[in-house]
């Protein structure tokens, strides 16, 4: 049995020094590949990952599309070098399947697919580094990835994590607190509406403690869309014709 | 002074339209879009929406008895049908020609039928946002015509987000215009620095006052049937070659 | 779909045959390189090289696995290129296509023969066990000329890489002791060509209209790879022309990134 770190001292901080309601270091630029229509990045804490939208474009294959809406596709990647254990598989694993699953279906009623018939809406997402909380990063981009394909949305969308280690409600759990807390719970959210597009679960958690969780991830997202928002109006007023990626790229304590 | 609205902004209450989604409680922009003082909502970014009337540019991708297909680097297809070849009377165009041409019908799943056709020869194409093109046309076509006015290129422009621009002049200036009027659309005074720029890149004065308006876009001479001087042999050996590409690389 | 990328490859030919290119450069001009080091800090040794648009990620990580039988004294080395659809409309998710194989396999053979890494230094004291370098070309942004900056990205990663602290036959990834001893500094330049004109670091839309193109990979005094693609042939003087121009601008490209062979 490995040893347990002690995930909360006594004055209620964290491994990494953060409150219980606060979020790690986060960053996004949107715009950052040439061949995509739409492009994003997000550093988030020690996560970099990389979101391309392509589309409207044609469906292949012709059988999948429908004559009244767009099919809107996600595929959710991890690098074989993104975390610090060993060099992992290449191509699709359970999890990497079930995480392209419901990122996908968060944005199906969010973009406004009846506009257009007959087409794809293709979503990838590469997760270059991981350091927990990934999907709730991969949300955040693709919300922005979206945008800067022009694609119309009705909402926008961010996520976070919330969970509880040393029977405490925390916010944007870590690799590690994800991994040796008692619950984790990531949240996606519609910024405007206020629905909650994404919710999962998993551990063991009281309704107050669920109610508790979902009060920290509200005021959480407040702050993310922000970013979202500085992400895509820095697009504007950069005078840089080149897109390209900066992978070390600040990130800012909010 | 105009404002950038980010999707799910609200934008007043009244306005409606396609670019605008409306719940109970308000109407909200859906992409990123510009919002003028009177509140009218410019787009900064999107997919080409096909409209009638609208000249756009495609490559003809299939020959087939009624007609032919073509590509506009669109999701949709477009279909040319033979009695649309304005007065010509036989076959006209070979597969891979590029041409300009009017969409005169689209259906509600996006099927569009294109007439007016023109061929587009010796140039270079350069794929834009849909939505800068307004900004890139000008008031009144100045913008492009200026560009044409300073680097001796004929420029033609698709709707769809395709221009041409001809390899007669200097066409590295003009593609550069063109780029940075599509990533500065956003801008004011927008034609006085493009002309700064004109000026610099060409050395040549460019009288802002002398620069032709017109009401109507520019367009290519239409193929005269009598006049075929295609090289189909060279077309047909490019496009075949071009297959084998497509075949390894857009397995799609 | 991309029509424009098909339309635009005539007129390219046509302005090659009057010895000029879409993007005004010059015929043996290489496009803007610029070299970002350490940018997966979970990988071992990392390097992200943007060529022109064109993007590609190395990264390194470092693991244990079993010697080859035939070569029982020996580390192991394993490169694999994924073109993720994140870099082109026309990569597609799935297994390994036959381009990414092929780059995998040139970009390899050049660092292993020019013996950067030194593979009889990564053997442990467990005659069973050797460290193993796993080297994966991550692209990110396509616009051509793949070899070069893939070759680029992975010497810069392989030369900033740390190997982790080895206990009782396992590595332990949260400590870094040592950095990876690197000698030789191989480039690769290439080239296309296109009636009879020689073009060097092709783009996309370069690469459509060309027949044949030509990878040379050298060190400051050998050639360590090379890979001719795509249809149509060199002549002899042709491919001696080209040696000799590959040693030239791999020299510029390793003073250009200050990157220094050692004995």
């Amino acid at each position: 049995m490995e040893n347990i770190p002690k995930l909360l001292d006594e004055q209620g901080r964290r491994i990494d020094g953060r409150a219980v309601d606060e979020l790690r270091p986060i960053s996004i630029k949107a715009g950052v590949l040439n061949n995509a229509d739409g492009s994003a990045f997000i550093r988030w804490g020690n996560n970099k990952i990389l979101v391309a939208v392509y589309g409207p474009r044609e469906c292949i294959p012709k059988h999948e599309s429908s004559p009244y809406r767009a099919q809107l596709r996600c595929r959710y990647n991890m690098a074989p070098f993104c975390s610090l254990a060993e060099h992992g598989k290449s191509g699709p694993s359970r999890r990497s399947m079930e995480l392209s699953k419901i990122i996908g279906e968060t944005f199906e009623k969010v973009v406004i697919t009846e506009n257009f018939p007959k087409t794809a809406i293709d979503i990838f997402i590469d997760v270059l580094q991981s350091d927990g909380g990934t999907r709730c990063a991969a949300v955040t981009a693709t919300t922005v990835a979206l945008a800067d394909a022009g694609i119309p949305l009705k909402d926008m969308v961010a996520a976070v994590a919330v969970g509880k280690i040393e029977n405490k409600v925390v916010l944007d759990l870590s690799k590690d607190e994800d991994n040796f807390g008692q619950s984790d719970n990531p949240i996606a959210i519609g910024v405007r509406d206020e629905q909650i597009f994404l919710y999962q679960m998993d551990g063991l958690l009281t309704k107050e403690e669920i109610k508790e969780g979902l009060r920290m991830a509200f005021a959480a997202i407040k702050k993310i869309h922000s970013l979202q928002l500085k992400a895509l109006e820095e697009n504007y007023t950069s005078q840089e014709h080149q897109k390209f990626i900066s992978l070390n790229m600040p990130t800012f304590k909010i | 002074m105009p404002k950038i609205v980010m999707p799910g902004q609200e934008v007043g209450q009244e306005q409606k339209n396609a670019l605008t989604y409306s719940d109970e409680k308000g109407v909200y922009a859906t992409v990123i879009s510009l919002q003028t003082e009177d509140g009218k909502i410019i787009p900064l970014e999107g997919p080409y929406q096909p409209a009638i009337d609208d000249y756009v540019i495609g490559k003809i991708s299939e020959v087939k008895f009624g007609g032919y297909d073509v590509d506009l680097n669109s999701p949709y297809k477009a279909f040319l049908p033979v009695d649309k070849l304005n007065n010509l009377n036989n076959k006209t165009f070979s597969l891979g020609e590029v041409i300009i041409a009017k969409i005169v019908n689209v259906n509600e799943v996006r099927d569009i039928e294109l007439g007016d056709p023109r061929p587009l020869e010796g140039g270079i194409l350069v794929k834009v946002s849909p939505v800068k093109i307004p900004r890139i046309i000008g008031k009144k076509n100045s913008m492009v015509n200026m560009i044409s006015f300073a680097t001796n290129c004929k420029i033609y422009i698709g709707k769809n987000g395709l221009i041409f621009v001809s390899s007669s002049g200097d066409y590295l200036a003009a593609i550069k215009a063109i780029k940075m009027i599509e990533k500065q659309a956003h801008f004011s005074g927008l034609t006085q620095k493009v002309a700064e720029f004109l000026e610099k890149e060409t050395n040549k004065k460019i009288p802002l006052d002398q620069i032709q308006q017109s009401s109507t876009p520019a367009l290519p001479a239409k193929k005269e049937s009598q006049n075929q001087k295609f090289e189909h042999g060279q077309k047909r050996g490019f496009q075949k070659g071009f297959n084998n590409f497509k075949k390894r690389h857009f397995r799609r | 779909m991309e029509i424009i990328r098909e339309i635009n490859g005539e007129l390219i030919k046509n302005l090659l045959k009057q010895g000029k290119r879409a993007d005004g450069r010059g015929k043996l001009q290489y496009r803007k390189i610029e070299v970002e080091k350490n940018v997966i800090d979970n990988a071992e040794g990392s390097a992200l090289c943007r060529l022109g648009n064109t993007q590609v990620l190395a990264a390194v990580k470092i693991g244990l696995a079993a010697p080859f039988p035939d070569r029982p004294d020996e580390g192991v080395l394993s490169t694999s290129a994924e073109f993720t659809p994140i870099a082109a409309s026309h990569f597609e998710p799935g297994p390994p296509s036959i381009d990414s194989i092929e780059l995998a396999r040139v970009v390899d053979r050049g660092i292993r023969s020019s013996e950067i890494v030194d593979l009889k230094k990564l053997t442990t004291s467990n005659p069973e066990l050797v460290k193993a370098i796993y080297l994966d070309l991550w692209i990110i942004d396509y616009d051509g000329n793949l070899f070069d900056a893939s070759t680029i990205a992975a010497v810069v990663a392989l030369k900033n890489t740390y190997l982790p602290k080895l206990e009782n036959d396992k590595l332990i990834y949260e400590e870094r002791v040592e950095k990876l001893q690197t000698k030789a500094c191989p480039i690769s330049c290439t080239f296309g060509k296109i009636e009879n004109h020689i073009i060097l670091d092709p783009t996309f839309d370069e690469e459509i209209s060309l027949s044949p193109m030509i990878t040379i990979t050298t060190t400051s005094n050998h050639v360590c790879a090379v890979q001719k693609s795509k249809g149509g042939g060199f002549s002899k003087n042709e491919l001696l022309e080209l040696v000799d121009l590959a040693f030239e601008k791999g020299q510029e490209i390793r003073q250009l990134l200050d990157l220094r062979e050692l004995d």
